[in-house]
């Protein structure tokens, strides 16, 4: 038996796979915009040896990133609304599953940037007469978020991938309106291989940016120390 | 009504052990296949051989690239029709998890086998060792303790991927979490207690792993 490839009818009606893209890059900026501000934030507490805050947030971290972005995804959608009484939209609830998941991730990306400034910097500013805070602000922080640069890069591609989970809960993203198409048109091969072709494509480009970015970087960073 | 109720997850406790039971057996299974992939992987993408190593690349970044639930949705529904041969829930999991943990251990075998240093693989030629000794006597014993934490960092990965089998209703974990929420309407507590359980699992894991690290270390010489 052969089988005869037929990929006209998935792509008689392009919308269906335009809107899931909106989907997924609506989910996957809403979860960068949660990830990235609480993980620094996160970054920021832990290495600030503040008592208790600081133990609490390295126990957040470490437990939020045991538990599989998928459970944290039915957790958010199914457990938090009744828990807190509040409505929750499958965006809302995979947004904030996978921009506090990520957050852990990103907290420890950052902080590995925080310390990867020299220690010079810090004394140097201090000699120069600025606060803390200007020290902070205007030398570390730059500095640090440069040095991270092509690990966020690989983080923001773990959480793009992670956008295909919220089908689960009826998001409509890519992976869920192409689980449609296929139940609709009797074409899974076709429409999962679609897919899968276009996942590898896109994310691939990412990769291949955060990597051209990386060597920029090094590029620059040792013209600065020459 | 309290509204965490614990009595649900006690009551329903032989479900979600067959459920552990499954996540570890799918995970284990993929892991172990995973690391084997990595191997062929790994050494094609270290060889000398032009072709073996842009295949090796290619494998790599297909299988890392793709989210691994779209992974399992096409072993579990186009590849029957490619075929003709229905894997089960299990094997659609499986083979999805493991070309996913092959990906990761390829790159981990290949910067490994790069971490012995050159003269290594040098001295064992010059002493008339051909490439499969050298590789079983010389390389392997060093590459493995420099590969063993990223191994750990794999497992961990690949077993809380394994929850998307859920998605193709292989009993797992979070599948049975969701047979209690639903059945029970206690969503709280079936889903804070399979995060629970996918903790003390994974924590579990890594704690055992860091012992036997610590005495890889202690014992070998570095």
């Amino acid at each position: 038996m052969t089988y005869e490839w037929d990929f006209s009818q998935i792509f008689n009606d392009p919308d269906v796979w335009i809107e899931g893209l909106k989907g997924t890059v609506q989910l996957a900026l809403a979860g960068l915009a949660i990830a990235v501000p609480v993980g620094l934030l996160l970054a920021l507490l832990r290495i600030s040896r503040i008592p208790v805050i600081s133990y609490v947030v390295v126990w957040y971290i470490n437990l939020v990133r045991a538990i599989p972005a998928l459970v944290l995804i039915f957790w958010f959608f199914f457990a938090l609304p009744v828990m807190a009484g509040v409505q929750m939209g499958e965006l809302q609830a995979a947004s904030f599953a996978l921009g506090f998941q990520g957050a852990a991730f990103f907290a420890e990306v950052f902080r590995a940037g925080i310390q990867s400034v020299a220690h010079g910097q810090k004394e140097a500013g201090k000699a120069s007469a600025l606060t803390n805070r200007q020290i902070f602000v205007e030398i570390i922080l730059p500095q640090a978020i440069r040095n991270s640069l092509p690990v966020l890069v690989t983080m923001t591609i773990e959480l793009t991938k992670g956008t295909a989970l919220a089908g689960s809960v009826g998001f409509p993203e890519l992976a869920y309106k192409a689980s449609e198409l296929a139940n609709r048109t009797y074409r899974p091969l076709e429409v999962y291989t679609t897919l899968a072709l276009f996942y590898l494509v896109v994310i691939s480009l990412m990769s291949h940016a955060g990597r051209i970015l990386e060597r920029r970087l090094s590029n620059s960073q040792h013209k600065a120390e020459r | 009504m309290s509204w965490f109720d614990m009595s649900v997850l006690i009551k329903n406790y032989r479900l979600l052990i067959s459920g552990i039971d499954a996540t570890v057996a799918v995970s284990a299974a993929s892991i172990a296949a995973g690391m084997v992939i990595g191997a062929i992987v790994g050494m094609a993408g270290s060889s000398s051989n032009r072709l073996l190593n842009w295949l090796a690349r290619a494998y790599v970044e297909t299988f890392r690239n793709i989210p691994v639930i779209i992974l399992v949705f096409w072993m579990y529904y186009a590849l029957p029709i490619l075929i003709a041969w229905q894997a089960n829930r299990f094997t659609s999991a499986f083979l999805a998890l493991a070309l996913y943990a092959g990906s990761y251990c390829g790159e981990i075998w290949r910067s490994g086998l790069k971490s012995v240093a050159r003269h290594q693989t040098e001295g064992a030629e010059a002493l008339g060792f051909g490439y499969w000794s050298s590789m079983r006597y010389v390389i392997l014993p060093q590459a493995a303790r420099n590969m063993f934490p990223s191994f750990v960092t794999m497992g961990v990965d690949t077993t809380k991927m394994s929850a998307v089998a859920s998605a193709i209703a292989y009993p797992e974990l979070l599948y049975k979490g969701q047979l209690v929420a639903g059945t029970f309407y206690r969503p709280i507590e079936a889903y804070t207690g399979v995060a629970v359980i996918f903790i003390v699992i994974i924590g579990g894991f890594t704690i055992a792993m860091d012992w036997v690290e610590r005495r890889l270390t202690k014992y070998g010489t570095r």
